[in-house]
């Protein structure tokens, strides 16, 4: 597409307007839904054969079933021949789909019932690729390009280490799956969770003032002012690669300290979990003079966003931003606790994530109030004569901020200073360079 | 057959007075109407196939009105999840002046309908079904309406009902906008 060179400004972190108008909105469905990895769903929505749920690539419907043969497979949500969804639940259990238009059956594994042989054109349109990440489903309607472990990079290392935590148990599923709409065009919203950590303190001011208060103690689990270890963002895939960012990377003792004087309050075996969860860490990462304790918050390119693994208690919230025209987002949340922690702090780490981050959170709407003014005026005609600013930090554009004795080895990703919008910078850098080269692919 | 009118209209009394101290951003006030062990809870909307099942019916009657005995069931990913505390917190966030989802203050109108009212002797607990209709305006056009249905407990504390248990469901399994408001 041509204009695109024209409305990012890597040297200067200034990006047009144009980047959210409706001509660009067309284009990426194609550029970057039809050509990326889109996180669909996990494995625990789908656990048994005849199991399904339905969502998104980009605009595209699409389903995961999990197939009489024990394999989960993507189908676009489309009947062969009706065009009508074949599937009009959110989730739920069947022996056979069947296509609401005329009936007609598919089995689980895609096909159609009753024709011999199963020729492809009576099949369901399988998602061209599907790939499972520590039980996190993505799927690409491209059927070539990056592998999955290719697109997530290095912050295949946070998920490993900070958010999947396979080795002491993994994440449970919470039941209910939480949708709703939130204005702005999807690339605010996701380049907000990759790499703007300097909002926080300002949109969120509410929140914070009640913590320093100890209104809630259970709400924010963070020691606050009183913590005085460092605290870092950080950038995988710079320049070279998918941009992912990882936001609040908290290196040292203070944030575990504070999850066991929380945990104290809760049971010993809350304490015990506590512990459990940094001597696996300090287990599988013992050849690093140095580590995160955790992060809170990040974005996996383009729309997969983490929240909520800052400590041990709070569940981890998964979201994924949908885009739903130029300037409305539709956003599809899931909630994971510790399977291995004890009930007691199952309920505290529940609590903590729908208090802040559900749709009806202390957080959430603060969020949708700044995105819902700013949808409303990012296509006036002044805004289009003055560009987004990203240039916070350009000064010290691509530096590692880590002390030369953290160094050998050193953590995967570029680590930045907490306030710097580097990350967005590498967004729009990577999403120019999807508008701008190779063919589309629709979504 | 209307069971007991006096309750009826004691409760619709209530259950609008309520909706006016609301829509009048009176939540101190709102707030002296909930009894100390409240449990308020609004689960997320999802489509799913439905079932005719006892069994499952039992357990979703079980659910609204707050009678699942295991507790790892109740574990979820809420809405609301609230006790008293809770509430608290989210009314002195109001109060702080930076709770920009709140700022300007929503122009709400709560519309209660279908009220249902019947009393539970051995429980000594009063019990309510009603539907609400919120009709929200955050500032200039942007509107929105949330339908949904709640379920109550009220116990009787100095011949004054004070709620102790509300199970909202609302009827968007896509939320229109994110929730800053109460129902
Ligand atoms: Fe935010």
């Amino acid at each position: 597409m041509s204009g695109i060179m024209d409305m990012v400004h890597l040297d200067t972190g200034l990006v047009d307007c144009a980047a959210y108008s409706p001509e660009v909105y067309v284009e990426e469905l194609d550029r970057v839904f039809g050509r990326t990895w889109i996180f669909v769903g996990h494995v625990a929505q789908v656990p048994r054969p005849g199991d399904f749920v339905t969502g998104w690539i980009g605009e595209t419907p699409v389903a995961l079933v999990h197939g009489g043969d024990g394999a989960i497979r993507g189908f676009v949500n489309r009947c062969a021949t009706s065009q009508r969804p074949f599937l009009a639940y959110d989730a739920g259990h069947l022996d056979r789909l069947t296509c609401p238009a005329h009936r007609r059956g598919y089995d689980t594994l895609g096909r159609r019932l009753g024709s011999e042989p199963a020729d492809d054109a009576a099949c369901l349109t399988p998602v061209p690729r599907l790939s499972v990440y520590g039980g996190l489903v993505f799927g690409s309607l491209a059927g070539s390009g990056e592998t999955l472990e290719e697109h997530l990079g290095e912050a295949r290392w946070y998920l490993d280490n900070y958010v999947l935590r396979e080795d002491i148990g993994g994440l449970q599923l919470l039941p209910g799956v939480q949708r709703y709409r939130m204005p702005g065009n999807w690339k605010l919203l996701a380049e907000n969770f990759a790499g703007d950590d300097y909002h926080v303190a300002i949109t969120h001011a509410s929140v914070l003032s009640l913590r320093a208060q100890q209104v809630e103690p259970r709400i924010i689990n963070s020691p606050g002012r009183q913590a005085t270890d460092p605290i870092f963002s950080v950038a995988t895939g710079y320049r070279h690669g998918v941009p992912h960012g990882l936001l609040e990377v908290r290196v040292g003792d203070d944030f575990y300290n504070h999850d066991l004087m929380r945990a104290q309050t809760i049971s010993p075996r809350a304490v015990d979990w506590v512990n459990t969860r940094k001597d696996a860490v300090d287990r599988r990462l013992a050849h690093l003079p140095a580590k995160p304790y955790s992060f809170h918050v990040g974005n996996l390119f383009p729309t997969f966003s983490i929240i909520g693994n800052g400590t041990s208690l709070e569940a981890v919230g998964l979201l994924v931003w949908h885009p739903r025209g130029p300037n409305e987002t539709a956003v599809t949340q899931l909630g994971f606790v510790d399977a291995g922690a004890p009930l007691e702090l199952q309920e505290q780490m529940a609590f903590a994530l729908s208090h802040q981050q559900a749709a009806a959170g202390v957080f959430a709407p603060d969020d949708h109030e700044n995105f819902e003014r700013l949808a409303k005026s990012v296509q006036t005609a002044v805004a289009r004569t003055v560009p987004f600013n990203y240039e916070m930090g350009l000064a010290d554009e691509g530096r590692d901020v880590r002390p030369p004795e953290w160094q050998d080895p050193a953590w995967p990703g570029l680590v930045l200073p907490r306030f710097t919008e580097l990350i967005q910078r590498d967004f729009y850098r990577y999403w120019m360079t999807l508008m701008t080269t190779g063919a589309g692919n629709g979504a | 057959m209307v069971r007991d009118p006096q309750l009826m209209l004691e409760v619709a009394e209530l259950l609008f007075r309520e909706a006016e101290l609301l829509d009048d951003g009176s939540f101190h006030e709102w707030l002296e109407g909930v009894a100390d062990d409240i449990r308020y809870v609004m689960p997320a909307t999802e489509v799913l196939p439905p079932s005719k099942e006892p069994q499952v019916l039992k357990r979703r009657e079980q659910q609204r009105w707050g009678e699942i005995d295991v507790q790892e069931e109740r574990l979820r990913f809420w809405l609301y999840d609230e006790d008293h505390n809770s509430l608290t917190m989210r009314i002195r966030r109001l109060d702080t002046g930076m709770a920009y989802a709140e700022l300007p203050e929503s122009i709400t109108s709560r519309m209660v309908t279908n009220v249902r009212a019947w009393e539970e002797p051995e429980e000594g607990l009063i019990r309510v079904t009603s539907k609400i209709l919120v009709h929200q305006v955050r500032h200039e056009d942007h509107e929105d309406f949330f339908v949904g249905r709640r379920w109550d407990k009220y116990r009787r504390v100095d011949g004054q009902l004070r709620l102790l248990w509300r199970y909202v469901e609302l009827g968007h399994p896509v939320l229109p906008r994110t929730i800053s408001i109460l129902f």
